[in-house]
């Protein structure tokens, strides 16, 4: 009987380097089922010695890359393997003596997987690690984080129109966004059973493999084949280092907006110079003609100066709905009455205090809002000091945060997980953008939730209607919020969220199960 | 993993567990019209004020949110508590052959000297019956769940 492995991974050879050391931690796997073909692309002498070499092994099988078009070597050893799953694994990379086992059974749930990486120190002295978030299709087009790991089914990858020659470098990245289109989400396997070839010294996660331009068409590709409407995908470098890439959506037909902004009309200082959040962030958007179907509205406490409501109802070149609220204070509430003012098909929901950096800020987050099964778009949020404010929410054992909170705005911690666009558990409400009809449907925001939580709440209803909430870097502001601030959360709102979310509240989704117990409930 | 959220799944199971209904007649021969309760429920939502068909709908949405959220964690303590009857088992078999190798052991002696290892035996003896004891209280709570009789059973019949 023909041996078929359930492991079947491929690699290419351009020299002896870590061919010894891959076989070494296959041969270590504790469920023998897998085969490794290796097309080795050196010349006849080292096709010799990696044969003789692995001439002892049956599951390893050498083949001659002589003649092949580069283009074509891994997709000939994966024609040559007789295996239910495939996996990429170059000479010096290494599995985990558990992997083919934990694939096994994670395979039994969804017909694709990926892991968590290590690249270990050459020194023999430890191992950098990138532990990877759940699985989401904005995240992967604009990261390859679920590649180089990536266990594919064999049978789905042979009925594929690929590889495609013009995907170059990023052939494997366009490999698993094809099987993402037709297998929907794969199992993420928490824990580093990715290894790659150890070097002196392991830059930190994410590693992002192929060239830019490769991956950029790639992605462009799968765009088109996906129905996304795109003028460009462009590659993202945050401190010379490479993080992923930018889907920028076509401007076509651009829904209308209605801009939701609570506010008391009250003043501090920011830069050291006093500023009426409300009128200055109203002017803003007044002067920007960016966004062509645009409507203000305004919910202002009645305690609200009279000369700041008289300044606001100035005309300008987007309408100005100011609606009075009264009664004491709840966030909710004053955001529910805006929204049911509003008449666009989209709601913003705004802060005052909040400045704008990115002039197409609003139609990079209507634009992701408008893909299906998107719920909810957020921002990236800055402290006036420049500082992460907001970069999507995280839940740290049951209790919500903001992802990297006060890191640096360029940060790269998490896999450069503030630098792209990718799914969250949830988003702030201090700038968010959804349409008037999901808001609608999920009854707005919980008004038992007067100042906490209730964006928590708000994106966990969307989430539970199946539709996804996404995090943009694309659309920057800064959020004047007091740094020092401490958030009055009331026991109240702390019990009401849990009595609802108690369990989703312990179980996101974005958050890697081996970090939970690193993160700081106060600031992750 | 990524996937819908896990109150979204309790609220699908809960829509498939009134399916059968639909195609039967009740006790009083009427037939279920769960179809027109639907529509007559949007009907009364959408003839209400805007800010009071808000606030209802998220009361539906928070008190699907609960009882998902409630199911959700019912499961994953079922299924703890299965995992720990199956390692407690695992365990007391472990301690039955080591039980019987002693007794192998000890038989064939012939000595009336008191052998040190009957307080081996006497110790494992007292192991595999704290851990039946255990097992049994386990599987106790178990039927009692699987007959609906669990506290989160209890707590979303009451919800």
């Amino acid at each position: 009987m023909t041996f078929r492995a359930l492991l079947g991974a491929v690699g290419v050879a351009h020299d002896n380097a870590g061919f010894a050391a891959t076989t070494q931690s296959l041969i270590a796997q504790t469920d023998t089922r897998w085969q490794w073909t290796v097309v080795v692309a050196g010349g006849r002498a080292l096709l010799t010695e990696l044969s003789d070499f692995a001439a002892f092994e049956p599951r390893i099988t050498v083949l001659d890359g002589s003649g092949v078009d580069p283009a074509e070597y891994l997709p000939l050893a994966v024609r040559s393997t007789r295996a239910d799953h495939l996996c990429q694994l170059q000479p010096g990379d290494g599995l985990d003596p558990g992997a083919v086992a934990a694939f096994r059974a994670a395979l039994a749930v969804r017909p694709w997987l990926y892991t968590d990486e290590a690249w270990p120190f050459a020194d023999g002295n430890g191992h950098r690690e990138w532990r990877k978030g759940g699985y989401g299709p904005e995240m992967l087009r604009s990261q390859p984080y679920a590649v180089r790991s990536a266990v594919l089914p064999a049978a789905m990858v042979a009925q594929l129109d690929w590889p495609d020659p013009a995907a170059g470098s990023a052939q494997w990245y366009d490999l698993v966004l094809r099987v993402a289109e037709r297998c929907g989400d794969p199992v993420h396997l928490a824990g580093p059973y990715y290894l790659r070839s150890p070097v002196p010294e392991p830059p930190p996660a994410p590693w992002i493999d192929g060239d830019p331009g490769d991956r950029c068409a790639v992605v462009a590709d799968h765009c088109r084949r996906t129905g996304i409407p795109i003028t460009e995908v462009r590659p993202i470098d945050t401190r010379g280092r490479p993080m992923g890439q930018r889907v920028v959506r076509r401007r076509a037909d651009e829904p209308s907006v209605s801009i939701v902004i609570p506010t008391r009309g009250v003043a501090s200082l920011v830069y050291g110079m006093p500023r009426r959040h409300v009128v200055a962030l109203v002017d803003q958007l007044q002067a920007s003609r960016r966004y062509p179907d645009l409507e203000i509205v305004v919910v202002y406490d009645a305690d609200t100066p009279p000369d700041v409501v008289q300044t606001l109802s100035r005309p300008g070149a987007h309408p100005v709905r100011l609606v009075r609220y009264s009664g004491e204070f709840n966030f909710s509430r004053k955001c529910n009455i805006g929204g049911l003012a509003a008449s666009g098909e989209y709601l913003c929901f705004l802060n005052d205090d909040i400045e704008i950096d990115t002039a197409d800020w609003l139609s990079e987050m209507v634009a992701l809002a408008r893909e299906p099964g998107v719920g909810a778009v957020g921002a990236k949020l800055l402290f006036a000091d420049g500082t992460l404010q907001h970069a999507g929410h995280r839940m740290a054992s049951g209790r919500p945060g903001h992802a990297l909170f006060r890191c640096a705005a360029d940060s790269i911690e998490l896999g450069g997980l503030a630098q792209v666009c990718g799914e969250r558990v949830g988003v702030t409400a201090a700038c968010m953008v959804l349409s008037a009809r999901i808001f609608s449907e999920v009854g707005g925001f919980w008004e038992d939730l007067p100042a906490s939580y209730n964006d928590v709440d708000l994106c966990l209803k969307i989430r539970a209607t199946g539709r996804r909430i996404v995090y943009t870097p694309h659309a920057v502001l800064h959020h004047f919020e007091s740094q020092s601030r401490i958030p009055v959360v009331t026991i109240e709102e702390t019990e009401a969220i849990q009595r609802r979310w108690a369990f989703d509240m312990l179980h996101d989704p974005y958050v890697n199960p081996l970090s939970v117990a690193d993160l700081d409930p106060a600031t992750h | 993993m990524a996937g819908p959220s896990i109150a979204g799944d309790g609220a699908a199971s809960q829509t498939a567990a009134a399916a059968p209904d639909e195609a039967e007649p009740d006790s009083a021969g009427v037939p279920y019209q769960g179809a027109d309760i639907d529509r007559s429920y949007e009907d009364v939502l959408a003839a209400l004020p805007d800010h009071v068909a808000l606030r209802l709908r998220d009361r539906i949405k928070g008190l699907e949110a609960e009882a998902g959220s409630a199911r959700a964690t019912a499961d994953e303590v079922e299924r703890e508590r299965r995992a720990d009857v199956a390692r407690l088992t695992l365990i007391i078999e472990g301690l039955r052959v080591d039980l019987e190798q002693a007794r192998g052991e000890r038989e064939p002696m012939t000595t009336a000297d008191p052998d040190p290892r009957d307080a081996e035996i006497a110790a494992l003896r007292g192991q595999v019956a704290d851990l039946q004891t255990q097992l049994e209280a386990v599987a106790e709570r178990l039927s009692a769940a699987e007959a609906g009789e669990s506290p989160w059973a209890r707590l979303l019949r009451h919800r």
